[in-house]
């Protein structure tokens, strides 16, 4: 073999072994995480952990029953306010302004909105929901996350309405269909997957949150179902047992981030499915 | 549907019916119903065959299921895909052929029983046994319907059409029989597209 075959074929090997390595390098630290926080939290799940209340401080038992049901309340809500938002503006991007100042507007403002460190928006909230009606409570920590939300939101339902093809559009403009018509009955039907998908990284990335939910949900010892009340959430319970000096404690904080990391992982891994059932279905 | 784009002139005039279709005032929503269009692409809506019918229909007016049913049927048959589709109607449209989706296209542009159906290059994304299969429903619709239909495709416009028109550069060069066009041209211009001078 003459040397420059030789020498591309080594190089190529060199740069093949590095990227090999660098990507390993990213994926020992997500093994390494899921790990740990299966190892030490999966031990602390019993039934009393989903049913029961926290015992006090300092004496075992009890479970975060009323934290587990925060975050669903929480998470829901946050949903409920942020995806019709986020698509409603998404649709206006793709359909509607496009090429239009305002259009260009949005598209920036919810850009630098993505890139918010989340404790900001924390503080925003409590200054606008939670200051002025003198007290936390479960509305202004879905507010948090809604606003974390509509970013990402905006962004894909753009993106996946952007990918159905101008033709199609017009060809459903051509049978005398309204605009409107054209937007929700042809153009939404062929975006849908895209956008369930990315609502779904969404509420993953928002049930995960924690700074945000520290000045607005706060936190409950107890049951609370109120919208206007402090409410106890996973995230929030991780960052208060966590820095408790109990034991048990530190494994109730084991068990709830391997609860919130379950289930951010499942809905994760269900919304990349579905994305690849998409483009299986696109292929056939 | 050139309005949808800035930047487009015309001059002239369009007649539909006596009527000019470039007047400011027209009203497109209802001009659109009465011209069927048939693009280049074929360009299946993202639901059911079933669905891609009678979307058209359902605008239309049409709202009883069993009257639906039917005219998603006549219009899969006019366009010679009934066979078929028969037992697949529920099936997505994007799983058929590009020819498939072709003619699904036209059975959408037949069922509102417009009064002249546009065909933007129908063929021009297809491979020559699909083109030929379009190219018989063409002569099928012409005995009820005004068909218009663009082309790049000299042997084609001779093979389908009554009528031809030459367009060069935006304007309009000569209009005459088919048959008179690939013959005896008056113009010069055309006489060289067809032999090939140019094109």
């Amino acid at each position: 073999m003459n040397s420059p075959y030789l020498r591309r074929k080594i190089i190529n090997l060199l740069a093949l072994g590095a990227s090999f390595l660098s990507a390993a390098f990213g994926i020992l630290f997500l093994v390494w995480i899921l790990k740990d926080v299966a190892s030490f939290g999966f031990g602390a799940l019993d039934v009393a952990f989903f049913t029961q209340l926290p015992s006090p401080p300092g004496e075992t038992g009890g479970g975060l029953g009323n934290a587990i049901a925060g975050t669903a309340l929480i998470t829901i809500i946050a949903t409920a306010i942020g995806v019709p938002a986020g698509i409603l503006a998404g649709t206006y991007l793709s359909e509607y302004g496009r090429g239009s100042k305002t259009a260009e507007v949005v598209r920036f403002l919810s850009e630098i909105l993505v890139s918010a460190p989340s404790i900001v928006i924390g503080i925003f909230v409590y200054a606008i929901a939670v200051k002025p009606f003198n007290g936390f409570s479960a509305l202004a920590g879905a507010i948090a996350l809604a606003i974390i939300m509509l970013p990402v939101v905006i962004r894909t339902a753009e993106e996946m309405l952007k990918l159905v093809p101008d033709a199609t559009r017009e060809a459903a403009l051509a049978l005398g269909a309204p605009h409107w018509k054209v937007t929700v009955f042809v153009v939404y039907r062929g975006a849908l997957r895209g956008i369930i998908t990315g609502v779904m990284l969404a509420v993953a990335r928002v049930a995960g949150e924690t700074a945000p939910l520290l000045f607005t949900s706060f936190h409950n010892a107890f049951w609370s179902f109120k919208l206007n009340e402090p409410t106890a959430t996973l995230t929030v319970s991780i960052f208060n047992y966590a820095m408790a000096p109990y034991e048990d404690w530190h494994a109730k904080a084991w068990g709830a981030a391997f609860l919130i990391t379950a289930l951010v992982l499942i809905v994760t891994v269900s919304a990349r499915l579905i994305v690849g059932r998409r483009k299986g279905a696109l292929t056939s | 549907m050139h309005d949808l784009y800035p930047g487009n002139r015309y001059e002239g005039e369009i007649l539909l019916d006596g009527v000019n279709i470039l007047e400011k005032k027209l009203d497109l929503i209802k001009l659109r119903s009465r011209v069927g269009m048939v693009f280049q692409k074929p360009t299946p809506f993202p639901m059911t065959i079933f669905d891609n019918i009678a979307f058209g229909l359902k605008l239309a007016g049409v709202r009883n299921k069993g009257e639906l049913a039917g005219k998603v049927q006549a219009a899969l048959k006019v366009s010679a895909l009934w066979e078929e589709t028969k037992d697949r109607l529920g099936d997505s449209a994007l799983s058929l052929s590009g020819g498939q989706q072709q003619r699904l296209c036209i059975a959408r542009a037949v069922a509102v029983e417009p009064d002249v159906i546009l065909m933007d290059e129908p063929c021009s994304a297809l491979d020559p046994v699909a083109t030929a299969k379009i190219e018989d429903l063409m002569s099928d619709l012409k005995r009820n319907y005004t068909v218009v239909i663009v082309t790049h495709n000299m042997q084609q416009a001779a093979r389908v059409s009554e009528h031809t028109g030459f367009f060069m550069l935006g304007e309009v060069i000569e209009f005459d029989q088919t048959q008179k066009i690939f013959t005896a041209p008056s113009n010069k211009l055309t006489e060289d597209y067809i032999t090939g001078r140019f094109g």
